[in-house]
């Protein structure tokens, strides 16, 4: 990696990646295409459902002017219940509310155990996720009383993509070998599409799951991006506390922005045009 | 979504396939809604993902005793209670027994409803709609009907054989081997097929509706 890059700027522990990655400064990259980011945290559910003064209380507290759509939604929750010797999956449908920009591309999700907050106009982390993040969980909290945390997940998708990618092949100079795969190997010429899932425990309880391909665009004529979908979580029952929780998710922030560093090249990152984020921005 | 380039399995009928998917051992993810991303995004991560969508219907997995196998075996079928009960000859007096005291209930008194669940259960992975086969199929209907489980895995197996494309079993030039299951069948001429296309089924809900 370049130096420039790969520089550690740890100002505490939640600033340094989990699984012994090697953290990045804080930066955010000017040219790279994030499709979708996502911060949710799942709670034992305080109540049984979220009433719509419940959901009110929310949108209240938020600013309404840049998330004016308020709408009820449905959502197949997957829940886990965690116990000493593991834990057991259930799915249910879950009734919420969702708030929306007027573009629908930032969003606030709200059910009885779940709270997200998701964005397709990421900037940086803290504005974009982190800060949104914090104030929805405190007033979620306050209208529903969820107290027990279970599950906190982080999710970005990047799309990269490049006018000379005109075979899959383009990306075996820029993807690190061992997410490449077949593109550095002798069949690489075949390869119309690749796609890889990589399964991650990053301690006891926290683990990433990392999917990544070549796909070909809907042109007409032959161009390949490549898709980079990062989910980093942490399932572990936790009493809920604001600061607990803003330093876990910055945690797993920090992680997820390593494991992208795994992916691509040193050359390809500086290509997409890394630059500092100032302390308090 | 349907894309030009997307390459389809290559069918193998008649062969019990694994289902792979079943044996991944799946962690929970961080859901992201579709209407966030764009469509072709949304498209990339559904084959990726290559799991069936969680609909409510599927909510109901495989029923854990016999009130619940009554449901479960409607809801497939798109057939009433009664229906259900008439086929797999459950009185409907016992039935309603069974909802009011949560007992229990005698084998000798379930009739052939259990053997129903596991056929339907089967079709259902078979069939992404199996409610619009069975209603448009008269044999697998009178097969229900009848409670005949048996008839009803033929009429399903008849119409995959009837409707679905095959190649022809390959045959040394020797024609000394043996094929097994398929030795002595022979597709239909094209021209009496409707043409389908076999692949496997996109996922249609990511998660949030």
């Amino acid at each position: 990696m370049t130096e420039q890059i790969v520089e550690v700027d740890v100002t505490d522990e939640f600033d340094r990646p989990l699984g012994g990655l090697e953290g990045m400064r804080r930066i955010r990259f000017d040219r790279t295409q994030m499709e979708g980011a996502a911060a949710e945290i799942r709670f034992l559910p305080g109540k049984p459902e979220l009433t719509e003064a419940d959901a009110v209380h929310v949108w209240e507290g938020l600013d309404k002017a840049a998330l004016p759509i308020f709408e009820r939604q449905t959502m197949n929750v997957v829940n886990l219940t965690l116990k000493p010797t593991g834990h057991d999956q259930t799915h249910e449908v879950q009734q919420g509310w969702v708030m929306a920009s007027t573009d629908r591309r930032t969003a606030v999700s709200l059910y009885p155990s779940v709270v997200a907050v998701q964005t397709a106009n990421y900037d940086h982390y803290r504005t974009s996720l982190g800060d949104p993040l914090t104030r929805v969980l405190q007033l979620f909290v306050e209208a529903t009383g969820a107290s027990v945390v279970q599950r906190i997940g982080l999710r970005y998708v990047n799309r990269l993509q490049n006018s000379e990618a005109v075979t899959p092949i383009y990306w075996s100079e820029h993807v690190r070998a061992a997410f490449a795969g077949p593109l550095v190997q002798g069949i690489a010429p075949l390869v119309e599409a690749l796609h890889q899932q990589v399964q991650l425990r990053l301690d006891d309880t926290a683990a990433a799951r990392v999917q990544s391909g070549v796909f070909r665009e809907q042109t007409t004529e032959a161009l390949y991006s490549y898709l980079v979908d990062i989910d980093v979580f942490r399932e572990q029952a936790i009493n809920f506390d604001e600061i607990l929780c803003a330093n876990l998710t910055r945690q797993l922030n920090r992680t997820a922005l390593a494991l992208f560093a795994h992916v691509l090249s040193d050359e390809y990152l500086a290509q997409m045009g890394p630059s500092p984020i100032e302390e308090n921005s | 979504m349907s894309l030009a380039f997307a390459p389809s399995a290559t069918a193998l009928p008649l062969v019990d396939v694994p289902a792979w998917n079943d044996r991944v051992v799946r962690r929970s993810r961080t859901e992201l809604s579709p209407f966030l991303m764009r469509p072709e995004i949304i498209g990339v991560l559904r084959r990726w993902d290559d799991v069936p969508p969680i609909s409510e219907a599927d909510l109901h997995e495989f029923p854990e005793d016999s009130v619940e196998a009554v449901a479960f075996i409607a809801s497939k079928l798109g057939v009433t209670q009664d229906e259900v009960l008439n086929a797999t000859g459950i009185k409907e007096r016992t039935y309603f027994g069974w909802r009011s005291s949560g007992h229990r209930p005698r084998a000798s008194s379930q009739g052939q409803l259990w053997p129903m669940v596991q056929v339907v259960g089967r079709l259902s992975n078979v069939h992404s709609h199996l409610q619009a086969w069975f209603q448009s199929s008269q044999a697998a209907r009178d097969a229900f009907t009848a409670g005949d489980t048996n008839s009803l895995i033929m009429a399903e197996m008849d119409w995959a054989l009837r409707n679905l494309t095959i190649d022809k079993p390959f045959v040394p030039a020797d024609g000394d081997v043996t094929i097994g299951p398929l030795s002595g069948w022979s597709p239909l001429e094209s021209e009496d097929l409707e043409e389908t296309e076999i692949g496997h089924s996109v996922a249609t809900d990511y998660g949030i509706k």
